[in-house]
């Protein structure tokens, strides 16, 4: 419905009921008086700078220069990809180095981003107002198999990858912490993973078991 | 004191919160983000008048920035 047409329904100009608080409803659809008119949430974010846009376009820039292969977002942003929004300090970005390797060396990472202007900052590296972790795999099946899987999206008009819901609770499952297990609850809550995946990706890597005594108890 | 009763019961409550939930993770990603941020700029703001530390909020330099992002609704 137009905002019109519900205004001048508010004032009972299509049958609609003519008490104070339809007036003032009515007012403020309108925009003409009784407060900021009510704005739609789409209006809202073009206004916005965008959070996590120039990050990922550099980001992108270092995979076009040959350093880093496939970067996808993973870690809390990626569930809250998929389900409601938790606390987080970082952006944990996982990707492949071009020459695989025994010993990883993150050097040639830093060093191309602190030559671009972005600060180190213990473990993380503030690129363009966010900080960032680079995580590669090493050893590690089950993040091999969610980088192969992840999905590919558009994160403010920006290209690029971010794990499938069921890899990224499964990730966090490995990692084990408290507040991973925290995070995988509130997770569920507000989204419901597929159950068959997710089953076959625990059953894989043996965290079934593990899975089961810490959410279904 | 209040002799006011809640017309609504524990599990209508639960309910409620339960599709409000599942409503915050189906908005798009973008504004998630904002309230990402927001919640970063909260908890920054507690411990620092709490006297702890802790990280500072993305994009915390752009002082601009931040401000649209605390008034955004």
């Amino acid at each position: 419905m137009k905002r019109s047409t519900k205004a001048a329904k508010l004032l009972g100009k299509l049958g609609g009921e003519t008490k104070s608080a339809a007036r003032a409803n009515a007012s403020r659809l309108n925009g003409t008086k009784g407060g900021r008119p009510r704005r739609r949430a789409e209006e809202l974010l073009e206004e916005i700078p965008p959070i996590l846009g120039p990050t990922l376009e550099l980001i992108n820039q270092l995979e076009l220069e040959g350093i880093i292969q496939k970067p996808t977002i993973g870690g809390s942003v990626a569930i809250m990809y998929y389900a409601q929004p938790v606390k987080t300090d970082d952006l944990d970005m996982f990707c492949y180095m071009p020459n695989r390797t025994l010993l990883i060396d993150l050097g040639p990472i830093y060093k191309r981003l602190e030559e671009l202007g972005c600060k180190i900052k213990d473990l993380y590296i503030n690129i363009r107002g966010v900080d960032v972790q680079f995580l590669v795999p090493a050893n590690q099946p089950l993040v091999e198999e969610a980088l192969e899987n992840a999905a590919a999206v558009t994160i403010e008009n920006v290209k690029t990858h971010v794990f499938e819901y069921e890899y990224a609770l499964a990730v966090k499952a490995e990692a084990g912490r408290a507040k991973d297990w925290a995070h995988i609850l509130t997770a569920l809550e507000s989204a419901d993973p597929n159950k068959e995946k997710l089953d076959a990706i625990l059953t894989k890597y043996g965290l079934l078991e593990k899975w089961r005594r810490k959410i279904e108890e | 004191m209040t002799n006011y009763q809640s017309v609504r019961s524990n599990e209508e409550i639960y309910k409620g919160k339960a599709e409000a939930r599942k409503k915050r993770a189906a908005e798009p990603f973008e504004r998630k983000l904002l309230a990402l941020v927001r919640m970063q700029m909260m908890d920054y703001s507690i411990a620092r008048s709490a006297g702890r530390t802790t990280r500072r909020p993305w994009h915390s330099e752009d002082k601009d920035r931040m401000k649209k992002y605390a008034n955004a609704r």
